[in-house]
């Protein structure tokens, strides 16, 4: 049986409105179920850990990619698979997996396939799509307590270690940020064909200044793939996954190969058939 | 995302190479299938199916394999390409290099062996045209 989570507050409060309609929809296409209204967010591991107790083989997201976020951490590994009925803003899983809409997401529960894919894993955390690394912790004060006040970029020297098949990468620079993004995401998102590479990587974005530069000197960016990394630095660096916090650094980050069971609509996707 | 967007990096980094940044020091190995651009520092070494590209403040100090490869900043170490070699006004190589054609702009650097690995037609041995005893 499923049982499907839904996250009222996804769009920030304006998925409410499509309650009625997609539990009607489920009942017409015959994807019954039970329905949790996740009312905190902390609520998602509460109901995961209740529907493992259960027995539960299949969990429904029904939100965007915070909600999958909090999933994910739960049932990777496990026989439990996920489907997604993306309403959020960003929905880049959903995207990924070819479900472009809520009603496609429904249908696919029905005439889908469950298909494998992997995780990156960061800090013992699992992510699906990205993780951003920042030199800078985000305000939370906010002016008049409506305008967020921006902190400066800052750019600190950073270590970067990269593994790859042919061993490693050392980079070192004045570090601003640093994106993570699994490469296979990337084609499918992008749309680029896939150039026969099964190798599963992680594409790391790096945003730097020369060492000892002058504060106008141009930022520079760095493209570099590989299949994990560690970052190291006498300077904190901030670290979100999927948009969540997911700690400081030092770090490692790294892939988790076909760890979690997906309901997939398409049957030409490039992902493992279970 | 923090500096970025999603789909706007998404959209950026799909043609995305391997890059290198200026400033940036980097040592180890390279291997890809695509292209690759040095703007930083580089050692250790470059293999790539693609083209490699040494920007003018770049500076590579590994052996170079690939498909093309334009250098316009400093290279200390052998290139060996499958097709084109070429040296821009701000580039040096010193090293030996290899190729199927070669061009060196007014003011670019090579120092070292070079072999061509063209085909060669119409070869003509040139006989003595004097009598020998």
């Amino acid at each position: 049986m499923n049982l499907y989570l839904f996250n009222p507050e996804a769009r920030r409060g304006r998925a409410k409105k499509l309650e009625p309609k997609i539990k009607q929809y489920l009942i017409d296409l015959g994807a019954t179920g039970e329905f949790i209204n996740l009312a905190k967010k902390g609520d998602a591991g509460k109901a995961i850990k209740e529907a493992k107790k259960k027995g539960t083989d299949t969990l429904v997201a029904i939100g965007g990619d915070g909600l999958l976020y909090q999933i994910i951490q739960e049932i990777a590994h496990e026989k439990i698979n996920l489907g997604v009925i993306p309403i959020g803003h960003s929905n880049l899983l959903a995207h990924f997996l070819g479900i472009d809409s809520w009603q496609t997401g429904c249908e696919s529960l029905v005439k889908g396939y469950v298909a494998k894919i992997s995780l990156g894993v960061v800090g013992g955390r699992y992510f699906t799509s990205s993780v951003e690394i920042e030199s800078r912790e985000r305000n939370k004060k906010k002016m008049l307590g409506l305008i967020p006040i921006p902190s400066a970029i800052q750019y600190l020297p950073a270590t970067v270690i990269i593994n790859s098949e042919n061993g490693k990468l050392k980079l070192q620079s004045n570090i601003a940020s640093i994106s993570v993004i699994s490469s296979s995401l990337i084609k499918k998102v992008s749309g680029k064909e896939d150039d026969g590479n099964e190798d599963e990587e992680l594409s790391i974005f790096i945003k730097s200044k020369p060492l000892h530069s002058k504060k106008r000197a141009k930022e520079e960016l760095t493209v570099l793939r590989g299949n994990s990394l560690e970052i190291k630095s006498e300077s904190v660096f901030y670290i979100k996954a999927d948009g969540e916090p997911a700690g400081k650094t030092p770090i490692k980050i790294s892939i988790d190969k076909q760890c979690l069971r997906v309901i997939a609509p398409q049957k030409d996707l490039d992902i493992d058939k279970t | 995302m923090a500096l970025f967007k999603k789909r706007e990096l998404l959209a950026q980094v799909a043609h995305a190479e391997t890059i290198v940044g200026g400033g940036v020091t980097l040592s180890g190995k390279i291997e890809a299938k695509h292209n690759i651009q040095i703007n930083g520092t580089f050692s250790g070494e470059i293999v790539a199916e693609g083209d490699v590209i040494v920007g003018s403040d770049g500076e590579v100090n590994a052996p170079i394999n690939a498909k093309n490869a334009t250098i316009a900043g400093t290279v200390n170490g052998n290139v060996n390409v499958v097709n084109e070699l070429d040296i821009l006004s701000t580039g040096k190589i010193f090293g030996d290099i290899s190729a199927k054609t070669l061009s060196v702009k007014s003011g670019g650097i090579l120092s070292g062996r070079s072999i061509m690995h063209g085909k060669i037609e119409d070869q003509k041995i040139v006989k003595p045209t004097y009598e020998t005893e």
